[in-house]
């Protein structure tokens, strides 16, 4: 049944040999993967283990060194930033990346009036901020500079929604957190995977793993397993690499 | 030809010489050392006079460089190192020094021109072809290569260099691992000082030293250094030789030109490659820089009157405040003396170029030291417009459309760059044209300026024309103010600060961030152009200082002063420098060396602005508790 419909639904993003090097380090070595429509993916790994810059690849932050990236069957290999957010591919953060400078109800603004979101989303961007600023439950006119780090995470999450991405990357959605904000965190993700492919990095495993459809391990640039999460955690190779 | 090419390269030495002081504080502190200009003067004053006194050509040479050496290490330990990486403050401190080490100059050694004469047994020449060339010449082309050398080994292959370069990668571990920073940067000031105070020296007997000059050296520098790539030793060696090569045997061949074949390569290469033959592309802009204001605590009365006038704006309605403002507008011609009149004309004026610049720094995060630009584009297009026998009114639009082509002009070279970069690129542009303006006498009158008919129709004929010129400055004022209230409630403003906040977020987003910039950059210079438009008017006489630096520096301080990114900052800003202006000019003839000091004291101590905040006063009474709440 899942074979047929991921047939069905086809691969969100692809990449084929994707690698990347700094100087003479290769932190990403020829990865080889497909991200399905309306499954929600979780790729986990050691520190360094190049998730980070994974994303930074897939968004178009950075250049690959060699390999291909398919999204939505279009080649966006080479593509700035800027015309792969136009497709629809959005992503947060590990890091909250906000306008420290504006209101909550402002950054929602920006991300909902990006150019690309009122053609998707057949909102109005009114709406749209509406219920981004419901969905991160945040009062719209407190400044981003004064919000508590758990609440400028909901905001970076909120934006991603707001800007109406068909796949979201959230890098390290749960980073820094309290128990009780990541279940707020998580249930947010798991309402947004019904709009929206969904990517996320994340350490935080307990959590994580309740709400992911499938397991990427990533070690030393490359996938070491990829699968449904019980094979993959059950996989000897990564749970040497996991405890050692 | 030979004669051409070795009068070329011992041009292109000379040029490594000015610029490689400069290059070598911006690569390694990066700050933009305006300065620059003032430590060659110095050298080559100290130079002239001790050689004159000595009669020995070396003590000429060795004073002229280490008094330049001196002043650079005072810049560097008394001013700039309060300000460590706040590159805008530490321009406007630089270009305070500058204003008032001209001055000092001139006061010193008086305005004419001075020239050394070498002693006659120095005054060798070799044969070349069918001439003779003069030796002392010659010695530049041995003396360029020997310092670039020299500064090469000093900073790749000694553990003094090693220290600097690890200081520069990362202050914070190099202080860790006990490299004192600050006495390192301390040496590298002296080092720029004795290199530019060496070029002064040297070139003092064919350059001299003459009122003026520090600002030459200046704009040569910087097309050298743009040129090179900013930072880059190599780069600035071989712009340098490039640039004579140019310059020398394109005067030979095309005369004609002989005033763009300086300024052409560098625009060239700005466009095909921003940063530069042998510079890196810099990396990712670096969170915009918070203005924060000084907080000057007032009495208690004062601070309530100012809450009372602050409390009352806000709530005042629109259709009040505007009557308000009528009111006040008439009451100033009505009441106010002919010279009170003239100041608001000014002030309004200078008003609406720091709006223009506010849009681009305070809410873009876009420093630009290049607004004289816009501004001198628009006061030449008035003048323009008035020998074409057009209205003032088509004046001013032919202005703004004037000053939008100079911003799409200076857009195409600058829009990738960002910070100090950007500051560099925007103040090249705009040195650049200044030159030109200076030169091309045949269109713009040269340094002589323009002297225009163009002047706005009388509205009655009772009124006095400057009465009518206030009334015509005013109504473009408040249209200016309409247009830039529009401008500060839009979408595009919100958006602008978040260009300034986080680029990278915009970007993945789905934004156009360079289109923002570039709308941002046009939107600047319609409000600049059409203050210099005004500015034109009013003097009846278009200048080529409209361009220069000083024209720059003043609106920033302005922008600066009032507290950049807030709505009424510019208008507070141009207010009081311009009235600070008035009243420092009434009491003294120096009065650039007291608005050097203001400069300085504003980028030291209230960049970001003032604001007032009420006394705190330590409560003498124990404060009550909290009753205690019995079940």
């Amino acid at each position: 049944m899942s074979d047929v419909l991921s047939a069905a639904s086809g691969a969100a993003i692809t990449v084929k040999g994707l690698t990347k090097a700094f100087g003479s380090i290769e932190v990403i070595r020829g990865i080889d993967i497909s991200f399905l429509h309306r499954e929600r993916h979780l790729i986990i790994g050691p520190n360094g283990a190049g998730k980070t810059t994974f994303f930074n690849l897939l968004n178009g932050q950075y250049a690959p060194s060699a390999g291909r990236i398919e999204f939505l069957d279009a080649d966006v290999t080479h593509m700035p930033v800027r015309q792969r957010a136009l497709l629809g591919l959005g992503r947060t953060f590990q890091i909250a990346s906000l306008f420290l400078d504006l209101s909550v109800r402002d950054n929602l603004d920006i991300a909902a009036g990006a150019p690309q979101v009122a053609v998707r989303s057949g909102r109005s961007s009114e709406e749209t901020v509406d219920s981004a600023l419901r969905f991160c439950g945040l009062d719209g006119d407190s400044a981003v500079r004064h919000l508590s780090y758990g609440e400028q995470r909901r905001l970076e999450i909120a934006m991603g929604l707001a800007s109406a991405p068909k796949l979201l990357l959230l890098d390290e959605p749960m980073a820094g957190l309290t128990q009780i904000e990541r279940g707020l965190v998580a249930e947010r993700i798991v309402e947004l995977s019904a709009s929206t492919d969904i990517v996320l990095i994340e350490h935080d495993l307990e959590v994580a793993l309740k709400l992911a459809d499938r397991l990427t391990v990533l070690h030393l640039g490359q996938v070491v397993a990829h699968g449904a999460v019980d094979a993959v955690m059950n996989d000897p190779f990564v749970r040497k690499i996991y405890l050692g | 030809m030979t004669l051409q090419l070795v009068n070329g390269i011992a041009y292109g030495n000379l040029l490594f010489l000015i610029a490689a002081g400069f290059t070598l504080i911006f690569g390694i502190l990066r700050v933009i050392n305006m300065a620059h200009g003032s430590l060659y003067l110095l050298g080559a004053h100290t130079a002239i006079s001790t050689a004159t006194v000595t009669h020995s050509v070396w003590a000429g040479i060795i004073a002229g460089a280490l008094a330049a050496a001196v002043l650079g290490a005072l810049i560097e330990r008394t001013l700039l190192y309060r300000i460590q990486g706040n590159y805008l403050a530490q321009v406007i401190v630089t270009i305070g020094v500058l204003m008032i080490v001209g001055d000092l100059c001139q006061v010193y050694w008086g305005g004419t021109p001075r020239i050394y004469t070498l002693p006659e047994s120095l005054r060798a020449s070799v044969p070349l072809g069918d001439l003779r060339y003069p030796v002392d010449r010659l010695m530049l082309v041995a003396i360029g290569p020997a310092i670039a050398v020299a500064l090469w080994f000093l900073i790749e292959r000694t553990a003094i260099g090693a220290k600097v370069r690890a200081a520069v990668d990362d202050e914070e571990i190099a202080q860790a691992i006990g490299i004192s920073v600050p006495r390192l940067r301390v040496l590298v000031f002296a080092l720029g000082g004795l290199l530019a105070g060496l070029a002064g020296a040297l070139g003092s007997t064919f350059i001299g030293a003459k009122a003026g000059i520090d600002l030459d050296i200046i704009l040569l520098a910087l097309v050298i250094v743009v040129i090179g790539g900013p930072g880059s030793l190599v780069g600035s060696y071989v712009a340098a030789l490039v640039v004579g090569l140019i310059d020398s045997i394109g005067k030979s061949v095309w005369p004609e030109a002989s005033m763009f074949l300086l300024f052409a390569p560098m625009l060239a290469v700005l466009i095909v490659r921003p940063h530069g033959l042998f510079g890196r592309p810099p990396g990712p802009a670096t969170a915009a820089r918070q203005f924060k204001p000084i907080q000057i605590p007032v009495p208690t009365w004062v601070w309530s009157l100012i809450d009372v006038l602050r409390r009352g704006a806000t709530h005042i309605s629109w259709p009040v405040a505007a009557v308000i403002a009528l009111l006040a507008g008439i009451a100033v011609p009505a009441f106010g003396s002919g010279f009170l009149v003239t100041v608001v004309v000014l002030m309004l004026i200078w008003s609406m170029f720091a709006i223009g610049l506010n849009i681009m720094l305070g809410y873009g995060g876009m420093p630009s030291l290049g607004h004289a630009l816009f501004f001198g584009a628009g006061a030449y297009a008035m003048a323009w417009s008035g020998f074409a026998g057009l209205s003032a009114y088509l004046g001013l639009v032919a202005a703004i459309a004037c000053a939008c082509g100079a911003a799409l002009f200076l857009a195409a070279v600058a829009l990738r760059a960002r910070d100090a970069q950007l500051l560099l690129v925007t103040l090249a542009v705009a040195q650049v044209v200044w030159g030109l303006v200076f030169k091309w006498r045949s269109v713009t009158g040269g340094d002589d300026g323009l002297i225009h008919p163009q002047a706005f129709p009388l509205i009655w004929s009772s009124l006095s024309p400057s009465t009518s010129l206030y009334v015509h400055v005013a109504v473009a004022f408040a249209l200016a103010l309409l247009a830039y209230a529009w401008f500060a409630r839009s979408n595009f403003r919100l958006l602008l600060t978040g260009v300034r906040g986080n680029e990278p977020r915009l970007l993945a987003l789905g934004y156009n961030v360079d289109l923002l910039r570039l709308k941002a950059i046009l939107l600047s210079s319609a409000f600049s152009g059409f203050a210099g438009a005004l500015a034109a008017v009013y003097s009846g006489f278009a200048a080529p200082e409209l361009f220069g630096v000083h024209t720059s520096a003043r609106v920033l301080i302005m922008v600066v002063i009032g507290m950049a990114g807030t709505f009424f900052g510019p208008i507070i800003g141009a207010v009081s420098v311009i009235g600070m202006e008035e009243v420092v000019s009434s009491w003294t003839e120096r009065s650039n060396t007291l608005l050097g000091a203001l400069y300085i004291i504003v980028a030291l101590f209230a960049f970001g602005g003032i604001r007032f905040v009420r006394r705190r006063v330590a409560a003498r009474r124990p404060a009550s508790l909290a009753p205690v709440v019995s079940p």
